[in-house]
């Protein structure tokens, strides 16, 4: 399994790319409602690239088109170099996925998760405790390593659920709403995560419906019904249409 | 092979730390074994039997001392009146009535086809086939003996008659205990909900809970995940199995014949059949209530078409066909051909196979169902 091809350490090619995920007239029906109709976009490689909708807009079911999930009814894509329809396996190794809903194993300890996922992404116990090592200082891992994840409060949690999927170093980092129900000060806290990623290179596809967040994004995506209404950075969206607020944007754009 | 193995660490973790999932596992079967070891017999003992004497004959007597002396029936006496006897059975007071009529010595000695009417609550019909049996018996040794005293009788040469004095010898259970066929039967429906339901269940919850999702953005292959989920509970259902018998054999003094290592091999070899249809049960439903059901539809199915209750000899032709398609019954026939008889893979290799292919099959298919994306 540890073949050099599932290390993302050796994904130069993908990283030479100048995007990071491209895709074009993305559609996905549920019988006859269009969940997500015609989109197109792309995402710049150490970007991050803000979905911003309102709920039921079709901002989860892009992503899970794009992590392999769910198969797209029409259109095309890449993410990290990869056909989004026919190469999806070979994407996996390449991403992180935190999903909207906390999914980390409520009965095992926070320690045993980062154990299991790293485990599963190909790395050995050294590997892990030096990635923890690594995190620690920006996720304080080690203090809750042994809690039982039940147990912790929800913005430790999603420390961990974020920590869990940026363990195996991926590229491309996919977010649904990672900061839901979290309080003001946590949810900055992990902006500021999401922004030393970026950084380092890590390509950021976030999903949210916060609009203070919209701010921390490079590049904003509004989506309504389906489709999306506007791409652009936040300042240039802001001069576009003459509003100083992402919210009130939003607001003209769904109401229009 | 090493990311099965985290997944299995993390499985077994799980289990263990389930309180509620031990009890399930550990301590309801063995309560299930006694409970139903006991419960569950054939033997039917202790039938009420109502006799209406309306001859009150020496003859007749004799014929109901002969009834009060089987061990298997009780004699209830009866009001002698005519139509007394409908309400004793109709308020299941008696299973079986005989009535003895007037004249009934009368007759005999006249050789006037002397007659007497037994009466069946035929409600369940097995109860009223067995006593109806018992009767019959006891009639006809009464009968032979009425005739052999008439013989004596008679001059010499018709002495020389003899009757046929059937002896016969029970094998592989002499004493016809139907605990021994029940305790190998228990185990097997035991291991068939451990391993099918359990599976089915712990896949459909993380379906539940999205950490089954999380799974499959992780570069693991669906065969992967799969191993992962059935190993550790094959491990369980071995356990299982050997703690069940265990208990069967020192609790129930079932005796084991056959080789213990072949009836592993075998008990392996249908642990893979069950836990491949748990594994094609979450591939058809969404939440742990849809698979409870559908577990709970083949398991019924399953024990009812296994020759564990009712045989299958009996069942017409077309069910007995689809009985060949059910594992449950190529593994109680394992089990009780290897407890009792101490039958060989020379005998059980048809069982075996049918179970291998029949386990092969479901995989293949419940793998191929097992996508990691959605349509």
């Amino acid at each position: 399994m540890g073949r050099s091809a599932e290390n993302p350490a050796a994904l130069g090619n993908a990283a030479a790319l100048p995007y990071a995920v491209t895709v074009r007239g993305l559609t996905r029906r549920f019988g006859d409602f269009v969940a997500v109709d015609n989109i197109s976009f792309d995402v710049r490689q150490g970007e991050i690239f803000g979905f911003l909708g309102a709920n039921g807009a079709g901002k989860t079911t892009t992503i899970r088109m794009l992590i392999g999930l769910l198969k797209p009814s029409s259109g095309s894509g890449r993410v990290g170099g990869y056909d989004i329809n026919r190469e999806q396996e070979k994407i996996k190794p390449r991403i992180g996925y935190m999903s909207q809903r906390f999914s980390l194993y409520d009965d095992l300890t926070a320690g045993e998760n980062l154990a299991f996922f790293g485990g599963v992404y190909g790395l050995n116990r050294d590997q892990v405790a030096g990635r923890i090592a690594e995190l620690d200082s920006a996720l304080l891992l080690s203090a809750i390593a042994d809690r039982m994840t039940a147990s912790l409060p929800l913005g430790f949690k999603q420390r961990l659920a974020l920590a869990c999927a940026i363990l195996h170093r991926p590229p491309i980092l996919f977010l649904d709403e990672p900061t839901g129900g979290v309080d003001p000060i946590a949810r900055r806290y992990f902006w500021d995560l999401i922004s030393a990623l970026a950084a380092d290179g890590t390509t950021v596809f976030v999903t949210t419906h916060y609009m203070e967040e919209a701010e921390y994004c490079h590049r904003l995506s509004i989506m309504y019904k389906g489709r999306i209404a506007e791409v652009d950075s936040p300042p240039a969206i802001k001069k576009k249409y003459r509003m100083t607020s992402i919210e009130d944007i939003f607001i003209h754009l769904v109401d229009r | 092979m090493n990311k099965i193995w985290y997944l299995v660490i993390k499985e077994l973790r799980q289990v263990m730390r389930d309180a509620n999932m031990l009890r399930v596992i550990f301590v309801v079967p063995l309560i299930q074994l006694v409970v139903l070891g006991y419960a569950i017999t054939t033997d039917i003992k202790n039938l009420d039997i109502l006799i209406c004497d309306f001859d009150g004959s020496s003859t007749s007597r004799e014929l109901i001392e002969r009834f009060s002396h089987n061990e298997y029936l009780t004699v209830r006496g009866a009001p002698c009146k005519p139509n007394a006897v409908e309400p004793h059975l109709f308020r299941g007071e008696a299973v079986v009535a005989l009535v003895i009529p007037m004249d009934f010595e009368r007759d005999l000695v006249n050789n006037a086809k002397p007659e007497i009417q037994i009466l069946i609550d035929g409600q369940n019909s097995n109860t009223g086939a067995v006593a109806l049996g018992y009767c019959n018996r006891i009639l006809l040794e009464f009968m032979q003996d009425v005739l052999e005293k008439r013989l004596i009788r008679t001059p010499a040469f018709a002495r020389s008659i003899q009757f046929i004095q059937p002896v016969s010898r029970v094998w592989y259970n002499p004493e016809l205990k139907s605990v021994y066929y029940m305790i190998p039967g228990i185990i097997s429906i035991l291991l068939t909900i451990i391993t099918m339901l359990l599976t089915s269940l712990s896949i459909v919850k993380e379906k539940e809970i999205g950490t089954l999702a999380q799974l499959m953005v992780t570069p693991l292959t669906s065969a992967q995940v799969i191993a992962g989920k059935t190993i550790p509970f094959a491990l369980l259902g071995l356990l299982e199995m050997a703690i069940a018998m265990t208990f069967g054999v020192l609790w129930f003094k079932v005796p084991i014949v056959g080789s213990i290592p072949l009836l592993a091999m075998l008990s392996a070899t249908y642990i893979l059949t069950s836990l491949g249809l748990g594994i094609f049960i979450s591939t058809l439903v969404d939440t742990q209530q849809q698979a409870l059901f559908m577990s709970w539809f083949f398991l019924v199915t399953f024990i009812l078409l296994s020759g564990f209750f009712y045989p299958i000899e009996n069942m017409p032709g077309w069910v007995q066909v689809i009985t060949y398609g059910n594992p449950l019954r190529y593994f109680i026939e394992i089990l009780r051909e290897l407890f009792l008889k101490g039958a060989g893979l020379s005998v059980l290799w048809g069982e075996l196979f049918s179970l291998l292919g029949m386990g092969a099959g479901i995989f293949i298919l419940a793998t191929l169902r097992f996508h990691k994306r959605t349509a």
